[in-house]
């Protein structure tokens, strides 16, 4: 009906068209320039806040530092410091800035998602999903590369005019800057496909940073509390899985000392490859936000979670989250207040458990749909919430992974590290076969005699000693396994020779353990002197030093204890050490590796015949500065303050002798 | 043309688009018209490339539209709620616009300037609704397409201004054959500049005509029978009647030359063919259906 | 040239078929005078070139106007023999002549009518 040719005035399409097709954008497909443009003109103020204060933190802060003219540092000495300041930025401000700024870029170049005028408007573009993705990801990508460089330049310039230029530094300050930035923007900008509203993007930025870390601190601690011995620990992929934790611990700047100029020559960041890890990481997130972003329904502007298959794992992911977190951190707090740590009930938890749970599992339903009537058309996810933390509990009662029970073979162990705590503290890393052997066997004892500890612990006024034992074994292929006991005991244990303490307390006083407890990071070579505190007639506590040939002496009279198996004998028995142990403290001091001095104080008993001889040989312990046992000197202040009960019972005494 | 076939959409299980089609010839001005929560506004996200389908076909110039920026390039849309960024003036905007629609024209853009008169460098957001929607359409004029998709184009535009607006369009579509989908709940102003006219109810298209077709195939007739004759007689086939006095108003469904013939048998008195409007004929034609008319028709 | 009355309710085309048609009836628009171009009309009037199309198009089957391809419409010398819209317009005029014999306009003004109208052929 209307296209009658035969009319006024003909209409050509054709002409339309085949101008269409001359002008064809001269711009590849996958990437527009005016969306770009705007991009970086839209944002300019984040840009710019990012790049002065780069801008600050690293030229402006070398500057300061090169051309300072303090009278103590000369220019290669400021050259060093000024080193140290450009690598401690490099390893913390660079994760700082990445985990800070990443996630305001990608909130600034993907906000438009959260809107559903502007999604309107640029989805109606003729552009690719790809090609948009691509855009706004490359200006985010472009200012921070850009920032960087230039600040790098300006860096290197000013480093030059100072004669300090250092282009090994100023690399290693690039690849932290820009390869956690990389990551960490990646990973928002990832993040920012799964929501449509703006103030989700930087929540479930967050919560994901920290979540393996956070899920493994709650589900460590539960267990800590159920399982005998079981203690909390961070294992290497969780730490992993924890990129700021991860990039704050791994990255580190270490400085050479020279001891004899009494400064530090170099500084050196180690950990780089680790950031490598992360960048190639954030290419990989990169690629996932595209085909999350590609496959990403318009509609989904302003929804808390856009991608439906994420949102039962939203729902599910909260609940478990407010159980682990809220609902044990509500047991901890009512329990607490009623009974005492130690005595737990599975039931309990679980109920908290259970009640945040559903908590949290109906608060991410009402996020979800945006109201607050959920709780009728989700009653069966409810209960399905309900039943899995029920699972879990029951799981945890019956100790299903077998965490009470579990000693390592001896033969997957690598080494043990044994630490002892108490009033007698102890570390020792023990590598002998043997040794290992008969530390699984004490452990092996400490399990069986979980429930006769459980009793003495509900039993209170009888005399019990302390220790605290914690076993923490490296296995051969790299895993730790670490369990913590608090052992109360006595004499009578110590007198049977399958009990634990009776087995540690052969371990103990074995010459190689012995040794590695004293003298851990002892280079026998490297002591410098020692002292040894002494009561003077006053009764006040005092320090005779003594020099580097005396402490040599002593220690290898020490040594020779060690070896004869006189030491470490009364490690566990508290009645010998009351009865025996000195007064007297003993301190050796020796250089560490990093320059400084350290030390090292034993006390001892008087089955350190050795020790004893030597201390007197050398003249430490005199008539002055005697050796007194701890006994004694607890008794004649006893007596001191019971003076006129004394006459009484000496009188007593000496009448029922006479 | 753009063609819709069978077009599903749900929303959270809720369908907003239940099997809608469409036909818009090429160089026609189709005019969309139903009650808020037709699906109107969904099916014009669907073919201007914002919205993919469920189910359904969606074909402008045969392509399917869904990530084709060679389709797009020619489809120009203004929708309900236009978007401009915080802080663009209409020539920021210009810019954009340029960068993404490789016909667009800078000659047009001046002669418009005069013709809309707003200042290309103030902020948009300092306009009023009214002036916003100008600028809409002056940038989307400026794109040259082929295809110009308009939802509720001329709300809140002045008479002057909206005459302004359409005389634009028409010139377009005359001079360069572009095909015009527009939506909107004014059949007055629709009746003027429409060819084509569909109706749609809760995700569907109840009726899809031309507008020739409609003002052909149904009139109104002001009757006064002959004396003796009380009521309209049985055989003669009406759509709807009405009488004041002796003046009976018969609505039937065919030409106004056959309605005259056949009720000139009668030998009335008078009989008198008045034109009916689009809201009339909408009325009339779904008057057999079990729908809301009166939502759907202002 | 053509003003349209929005508030009349007959179709747009028919307010521009009638205008046109009075415009040549009444002379306004000489033989081989052109027409506005559609596209024009349209651009003035702010309606679709379609509804213009088919007003053009019934005006030529009724010979008011005819169209050169290529070049516009024209105003035709004399319409043709449409006796479709002969009988419309003879009925009307019964119609006015019986609403002015109502109103008492007699046979003889009735005369004096139609000879002042057919007098300048």
């Amino acid at each position: 009906m209307q296209s009658k040719t035969s009319s006024s005035e003909p209409r050509d399409n054709s002409a339309v068209q085949s101008e269409a097709g001359l002008k064809k954008s001269r711009a590849p497909g996958w990437f527009n320039p005016a969306l770009f443009r705007k991009n970086l003109t839209r944002f300019w103020p984040l840009w710019t806040l990012y790049a002065v204060i780069w801008l600050i933190m690293v030229p402006l802060v070398q500057m300061l530092t090169l051309t300072a003219k303090s009278n103590l540092a000369t220019a290669s000495e400021r050259a060093v410091q000024a080193a140290e300041t450009l690598l401690d930025t490099a390893a913390t401000g660079g994760l700082i800035m990445g985990a800070a700024f990443g996630c305001l870029f990608a909130m600034a170049l993907f906000s438009y998602l959260c809107s559903a005028r502007a999604v309107g408007m640029i989805h109606s573009f003729p552009i690719r999903r790809d090609s948009l993705f691509w855009t706004n990801y490359l200006s985010g990508a472009a200012v921070f590369v850009g920032t960087d460089l230039v600040t790098l330049l300006l860096t290197a310039a000013i480093q030059a005019a100072n004669g300090a230029l250092d282009w090994g530094n100023l690399a290693a300050w690039f690849a932290c800057s820009a390869g956690m930035m990389l990551f960490f923007y990646s990973f928002a900008c990832f993040c920012a496909m799964f929501t449509g509203q703006i103030l989700a993007i930087p929540a479930f930025y967050a919560i994901l940073n920290i979540l393996v870390l956070g899920i493994n601190f709650l589900v460590q601690n539960l267990a800590s509390a159920f399982y005998y011995g079981y203690t909390s620990s961070t294992p290497a992929w969780v730490v992993w899985l924890t990129p700021a934790y991860a990039l704050s611990s791994r990255v580190s700047v270490n400085g050479v000392w020279d001891q004899s100029r009494y400064l530090y020559t170099r500084w050196l960041i180690s950990g780089l490859p680790v950031v490598g890890v992360y960048a190639a990481a954030g290419v990989v997130f990169a690629l996932l936000a595209l085909a999350v972003c590609i496959r990403r329904r318009s509609e989904t502007a302003g929804d808390t979670v856009s991608i439906s298959w994420a949102k039962p794992i939203f729902s599910f992911g909260m609940a478990l989250c407010f159980a682990l977190s809220l609902g044990q951190g509500l047991y901890f707090l009512v329990w607490q207040s009623f009974r005492s740590s130690g005595d737990n009930s599975l039931p309990a938890v679980v109920f908290c458990m259970v009640v945040l749970g559903l908590v949290g599992y109906f608060a991410a339903e009402m996020l979800l749909n945006k109201s607050f009537r959920v709780l009728r058309s989700h009653w069966k996810n409810a209960l399905a919430v309900t039943a899995v933390l029920i699972a879990l509990g029951v799981g945890l009662g019956l100790d299903l992974t077998g965490a009470v029970a579990r000693v390592p073979a001896a033969n997957d162990i690598s080494s043990v590290q044994m630490d002892i705590s108490g009033w007698n503290s102890f570390s020792a890393e023990i590598t002998d076969p043997a040794l290992i052997d008969s530390v699984c066997q004490a452990h092996q004892a400490l399990i069986g005699e979980k429930e006769e500890q459980q009793d003495r612990g509900q039993t209170s006024g009888t005399d019990y000693w302390y220790a605290y034992v914690k076993l923490s074994y490296l296995l051969k292929n790299g895993a730790t396994v670490i369990r913590n006991y608090n052992i109360a005991y006595n004499k009578a244990d110590l007198e049977k020779p399958e009990s634990a303490v009776s087995i540690l307390s052969g371990i103990v006083a074995a010459p190689k353990v012995q040794r590695a407890n004293l003298f851990q990071s002892v280079d026998p070579k490297k002591i410098t002197g020692g002292e040894m505190g002494y009561l003077d007639s006053d009764g006040s506590y005092q320090y005779k030093d003594f020099g580097e040939g005396a402490a040599r002496e002593i220690y290898a009279a020490l040594c020779e204890d060690i070896d004869a198996g006189r030491v470490g004998v009364s490690q566990f028995d508290q009645a010998a050490w009351d009865k025996n142990g000195y007064a007297n403290n003993l301190a050796f001091y020796y250089d560490s590796e990093d320059g400084s001095n350290a030390g090292t104080s034993i006390q001892f008993t008087d089955d350190y015949t050795a020790l004893i001889a030597a201390l007197k040989k050398t003249g430490v312990v005199t008539a002055s500065t005697p050796l007194e046992k701890q006994a004694e000197v607890n008794t004649s202040a006893d007596d001191t303050d019971t003076e006129s009960a004394v006459p009484a019972a000496a009188a007593s005494a000496a009448s029922g002798e006479g | 043309m753009i063609e819709v076939r069978n077009l599903v959409k749900r929303f959270d299980g809720f369908a907003a688009l239940d099997g809608a089609a469409l036909t818009v010839p090429t160089g026609s001005v189709y005019g969309l018209v139903g009650p808020n929560g037709a699906g109107k506004s969904t099916l014009i996200r669907h073919v201007t490339g914002i919205y993919r389908q469920d189910e359904g076909e969606l074909l402008i110039g045969g392509e399917p539209v869904w990530e084709n920026p060679a389709l797009k390039a020619k489809i120009a849309a203004i929708p309900d709620d236009w978007y401009y960024f915080l802080q663009a003036s209409v020539r920021d905007m210009m810019h954009f616009y340029r960068g993404f629609y490789p016909n667009f024209s800078m000659e047009r853009y001046e002669k418009l300037k005069e013709v809309f008169a707003i200042d290309e460098k103030r902020t948009i957001r300092r306009l009023s609704k009214g002036m916003q929607k100008q600028a809409a359409f002056w940038l989307v004029m400026c794109c040259m397409p082929e295809y110009l998709v308009l939802d509720e184009p001329v709300d809140g535009l002045d008479p002057v201004m909206r005459r302004q607006v359409w005389s634009l369009v028409m010139s377009d579509v005359a001079e360069r054959g572009t095909t015009v989908l527009v939506s909107s709940h004014n059949l007055r102003e629709l009746e003027d500049v429409c060819d084509h006219v569909g109706i749609m109810d809760h995700g569907k298209m109840l009726l899809e005509r031309s507008l020739a077709q409609l003002q052909d195939n149904m009139v109104k007739l002001q009757v006064v029978f002959p004396d003796g004759m009380d009521a309209v007689p049985a055989d003669l086939p009406v759509v709807h009647a009405s009488r004041i006095g002796r003046i009976h108003t018969l609505i039937m469904r065919m030409s106004a030359e056959e309605a005259t013939r056949r009720v000139e048998q009668y030998a009335p008195l008078l009989v008198d063919a008045v034109p009916l409007t689009l809201e009339e004929i909408f009325i009339y034609e779904l008057g057999g259906a079990n729908y809301a008319v009166k939502d759907i028709v202002l | 040239m053509i003003s349209l009355n929005y508030r009349d309710s007959r179709p747009i085309y028919e307010q521009i078929k009638d205008e046109l048609r009075r415009l040549v009836v009444t002379g306004a628009l000489k033989k081989d005078d052109k027409l506005p171009s559609v596209r024009a009309l349209a651009t003035q009037l702010a309606i679709n070139p379609n509804t213009i199309q088919r007003a053009y198009n019934e005006l030529e089957s009724e010979g008011y106007i005819y169209s050169v391809p290529g070049k516009g419409s024209f105003a035709a010398a004399t319409p043709g023999e449409d006796t479709e819209r002969r009988r419309e317009l003879m009925k009307k005029v019964r119609e006015l002549l019986r609403e002015l014999r109502y109103l008492g306009v007699g046979p003889a003004e009735l005369a004096a009518l139609l000879k002042e109208e057919t007098s300048d052929d």
